[in-house]
């Protein structure tokens, strides 16, 4: 019953803010009672139909868990629903003779019962051809002016460790995606350092720095820390952005 | 850069359209379009990338697996493009696109058409100027990006850069090493080309399937064809009700191999059926049985596209073939012949080589 309740909540997920079964269930029952071509009904109608059935059996859970070894992604079943198709050929099919107000309308439907793509919270204009954020590149060659050519380990802040391998895959990190989503249960004691509540412990970090052979420090210029890293053998090089960049001198 | 661009088009461009001269010949002469022509070639080509890059990933030296992939490849597509060159020039294989049937297309149907390329080119242009931020492409990214800087293959932890046994769950999706192909190929960084570049290869030829369903679904009457395209052109903008739908996948992660899965390899599946199905019923209602150039046509889609979903993520082989099964399984129910169903059977055969692959080597 559980398993059911959760994929239940998986579809709901799936759904989310939008009209898409607003405007899926409607397009469906009408093709359901006005489609005459068989083979159409077997792609729209009766295949998404066994889809959405096995959908909530649990015994299609438990395989495709055993399968596929991923809970997260079960909502990928869904994938397999043409909810697009369906929508959009049972509009066209209602609004053939008058397709001016077919257009109008559906778009009206769309654009209020949908969310627009480019609005969301992860899409913003981009800064560059990489698409990555510009102070990450602008870091990354400070670095590298610095250091010249080859393979450096660097300790970046948890917002920045997403891109800096994007842009330059000799740049090491001391820590990484793996560390800061808590999903991975990768261990760093140098991110344990870094992301600790209040000041960062200069003193610990030096010593876990010097460990992994870390040459570079980068730090929020509003990062606390409790000691000036100079004091540790960290020599400031560059400030970028807000950012200090720090070089280990021994 | 001037060099890349001319790179990115006969990669992207040129050498499908002329590998596509080689399956298509598989399909009756009438089917042989030249959309029709140009999937199969991208299909093709990812086939061949991908029998390249498995080898090399388990029988090629570890220290230059990337470099053995690409250079094998760089023949290979070569030899194909050869080869579509010679079947384009001495057999004629292809069906012209009546140009005289386009200009007498009415006003209203030509606006309609202007419309969606309008609303495609708006997609192109987002894509290029808006940037999606997704953790994942600290992996997948990164990992072409590492294969085109050190011609290794999953040979490194990608969020760190440490090196790494090979990681199976993932190696055998090798989507990334082939933007890390692209990428090397055309002197163009890695992430460019995932995020720049691939976005104005992969729409429009995500339109492109869809404008193969859509021709099944309207057969008998064309002119709403471009009504659905633009439509679904707008509800592909708008499907952002949730992090999980395919239009989010579609336009925000459109590099990743997920997001193909969704948007290139369910959908190619459907547009297969959608053709043979409408071709089908056609001849059934002329009389006249299944045509054995359909099934074969069919069946080689399917096989390639099979390939291709596993070069896209691992749960892709299992979706793709639970989708051809079902459809398979209701076609041979309604026809009350259970024989409909070996085709559909048979083209899972790379799907089943694939899931005993992952299994063994897990």
């Amino acid at each position: 019953m559980s398993l059911l309740r959760e994929n239940i909540q998986t579809l709901l997920r799936y759904a989310g803010e939008g009209f898409l079964f607003a405007l899926y269930i409607p397009a469906f029952l009408y093709l359901w009672r006005s489609e005459r071509e068989p083979w159409k009904r077997t792609v729209l109608l009766h295949a998404p139909l066994v889809l959405l059935v096995l959908f909530f059996l649990p015994p299609v859970t438990y395989l495709y868990r055993a399968m596929l070894d991923e809970q997260a992604t079960y909502y990928r079943l869904l994938w397999l629903v043409p909810f697009g198709i369906t929508i959009v050929y049972a509009g066209v099919r209602i609004f053939a003779s008058h397709r001016r107000i077919a257009y109008l309308l559906m778009i009206v439907l769309f654009v209020t019962g949908g969310r627009i793509v480019y609005r969301s919270v992860h899409v913003t204009r981009a800064q560059n051809v990489y698409h990555l954020p510009q102070i990450v590149i602008d870091v990354c060659d400070a670095l590298r002016a610095d250091y010249g050519e080859g393979r450096l380990t660097a300790v970046f802040p948890p917002e920045m460790v997403h891109e800096v391998r994007q842009y330059d895959v000799d740049i090491l990190l001391a820590f990484g995606r793996g560390e800061i989503d808590p999903s991975m249960h990768r261990f760093n004691q140098i991110h344990e350092a870094y992301v600790a509540e209040g000041p960062v412990r200069m003193r610990t970090l030096d010593r876990l720095m010097r460990e992994q052979q870390v040459d570079y420090l980068v730090l929020h210029v509003n990062r606390n820390i409790d000691a000036d890293p100079s004091v540790y053998g960290w020599e400031p090089v560059d400030a970028v952005g807000g950012y200090r960049i720090y070089r280990s001198t021994q | 850069m001037r060099a890349g661009i001319v790179w990115l088009i006969a990669i992207l461009l040129v050498a499908p359209f002329l590998s596509g001269c080689l399956p298509v010949l598989f399909f009756p002469e009438e089917k042989r379009t030249l959309h029709r022509t140009f999937l199969l070639g991208v299909l093709l080509d990812w086939f061949a990338f991908d029998l390249c890059a498995l080898y090399f990933l388990f029988f090629g030296n570890v220290f230059i697996s990337f470099e053995q992939t690409f250079r094998t490849y760089c023949v290979v597509l070569a030899a194909l493009g050869i080869a579509g060159l010679l079947v384009l020039f001495f057999k004629k294989p292809l069906k012209l696109p009546d140009t005289a049937g386009l200009l007498r297309t009415d006003p209203a149907t030509a606006l309609c058409w202007l419309f969606f390329f309008a609303v495609l080119f708006a997609q192109l242009f987002l894509a290029v100027t808006y940037a999606s931020f997704d953790g994942d492409d600290a992996f997948y990214v990164v990992e072409s990006l590492m294969s085109e800087k050190t011609g290794t293959m999953y040979n490194y932890v990608p969020y760190t850069g440490e090196s790494a046994r090979l990681d199976i769950r993932h190696a055998l999706a090798v989507i990334p090493m082939w933007e890390a192909f692209v990428a090397r190929a055309s002197g163009i960084h890695a992430t460019i080309i995932a995020h720049t570049v691939l976005p104005v290869f992969l729409i429009p030829l995500t339109y492109l399937v869809y404008y193969g369903i859509g021709k099944s679904l309207f057969k008998k009457d064309e002119t709403l064809l471009p009504v659905f395209l633009s439509l679904l052109a707008i509800f592909q903008v708008t499907g952002n009700t949730s992090i999980y739908t395919t239009e989010t996948f579609f336009l925000t992660r459109t590099w990743q191999g997920k997001a193909m899965m969704g948007n290139l390899v369910l959908p190619m599946i459907l547009l297969v059926f959608c053709a043979f199905f409408a071709e089908d019923t056609q001849r059934a209602a002329d009389g006249q049985g299944t045509r054995a150039g359909d099934v074969r046509g069919a069946v080689l889609t399917l096989v390639l596209i099979n390939c291709f979903a596993g070069m896209c993520t691992s749960m892709g082989v299992v979706l793709a073939a639970g989708e051809i099964l079902l459809l398979s399984l209701l076609y041979a129910l309604k026809q009350r012949r259970m024989g409909a169903l070996l085709p559909g059977i048979l083209s899972c055969v790379p799907n089943v080589c694939y899931i005993l692959l992952y299994m063994r080597l897990k």
